[in-house]
């Protein structure tokens, strides 16, 4: 029974797994902290999933769960300090979409939400995926108006520091 | 279209394969040791409760329990005794019951609010006890002062030197009663601060978003 819960678990979190990766790449700064969060959220899911009861989709819980974990229950290491190069650990954008300005702007645009807080990364990340308010407002714990009127004032904060 | 809704698209084509993690590791990763910030909070709690338990036990040893007889104060002895190990159970119950009620699945702000509700059993139980000891030490001077034949057990008990005046004694053990007591609380205020910056601080965010 374990076995197969397993399986299904790693089958889902292995299609599903970019999602961990965009929250582990906006929450540190080096390969080695970006492993460690992966591990804990993997950890974190797992834990979770027995109660995991399909009301939402598997990929908005997952978002809940990695976001909980990156803002509140991991434990930021020494090694999440050791650099904060971005070029360290850049994602390229995919071959057939390669923009060398979009990829630019994509750098200044991880080193500016590496600027915000804990709490305003989470809002930013779930914008930048396209996730409707309601569920941002869900997510997060707050009212609908609230979470859009704080996106919008991440939004005119990072359009600051993308265009000095 | 905003500079920022462009960059959507960009966000969405990013390309995780040089960093996929296989489900041979994905398959380890579930057995591995969480270092979550719940999981210290818990064991820090534990050891808390336990360091509180250790200090009655030890304090509740057979030279100071015939002092107390001495003294005259056993029935006292037995009521602090019963209800100090009573508050125990309660402020275990209500940590256990806290605990319990953390759950990843929930939205951050609940998140939050419930460990910091969790940390906060034991924080209270830590500040009856600094309070109870307070009480229980000042009652006991009391009865120590209250009669020179008392005074005078005490100070053959402690072995007190006889040029050690009876006000100058009593200064002192006021003055090492506070101490104690504020060294205590400093410390565990320390403590306390440093486990729970960054929640608080972002719970504080969260809250004040709430209330503009």
């Amino acid at each position: 029974m374990t076995q197969q819960l397993e399986k299904q678990f790693v089958g889902l979190l292995d299609e599903h797994q970019n999602i961990i990766h965009k929250v582990c790449r906006v929450y540190t700064n080096n390969s080695d902290a970006h492993k460690d969060l992966f591990q804990e959220v993997t950890i974190q899911l797992w834990k979770a999933y027995p109660k995991f009861r399909g009301d939402a989709k598997f990929s908005t819980w997952m978002y809940r769960v990695a976001l909980n974990t990156a803002i509140t229950l991991y434990r930021k290491s020494k090694r999440q300090v050791q650099t904060n190069d971005i070029s360290d650990f850049h994602y390229k954008l995919e071959s057939q979409e390669y923009d060398s300005e979009v990829d630019d702007q994509m750098k200044l645009l991880y080193k500016a939400i590496h600027l915000l807080s804990d709490v305003e990364k989470a809002l930013i990340l779930l914008y930048l995926e396209d996730k409707p308010y309601k569920e941002i407002a869900e997510m997060m714990g707050l009212s609908e108006v609230n979470a859009r009127v704080k996106v919008n004032r991440i939004k005119t904060k990072l359009k600051t520091i993308l265009n000095p | 279209m905003d500079e920022l809704d462009k960059l959507k698209g960009a966000w969405k084509t990013q390309d995780y394969t040089k960093h996929k993690v296989s489900t041979n590791d994905i398959y380890k990763m579930l057995h591995a040791k969480s270092t979550s910030y719940v999981k210290w909070i818990f064991y820090i709690s534990i050891i808390e409760f336990l360091f509180i338990i250790i200090l009655n036990f030890s304090i509740d040893n057979d030279k100071y329990l015939d002092f107390f007889i001495q003294m005259g104060m056993e029935s006292i002895l037995l009521i602090v005794t019963i209800f100090s190990y009573l508050i125990m159970i309660i402020f275990i119950y209500l940590f256990y019951k806290n605990y319990r009620k953390i759950n990843v699945d929930t939205d951050a702000k609940t998140l939050m609010k419930r460990i910091l509700n969790t940390r906060k059993t034991v924080k209270y139980y830590i500040y009856f006890n600094l309070g109870f000891m307070a009480v229980s030490s000042t009652m006991f001077l009391n009865k120590i002062f209250s009669s020179s034949e008392n005074t005078a057990a005490y100070r053959l008990e402690s072995k007190i030197p006889v040029e050690f005046t009876n006000s100058a004694l009593l200064i002192t053990l006021i003055i090492t009663m506070i101490v104690l007591i504020g060294v205590a609380l400093l410390i565990y205020r320390i403590i306390y601060g440093i486990l729970l910056r960054r929640l608080k601080k972002n719970y504080k965010e969260l809250e004040l978003l709430e209330e503009e």
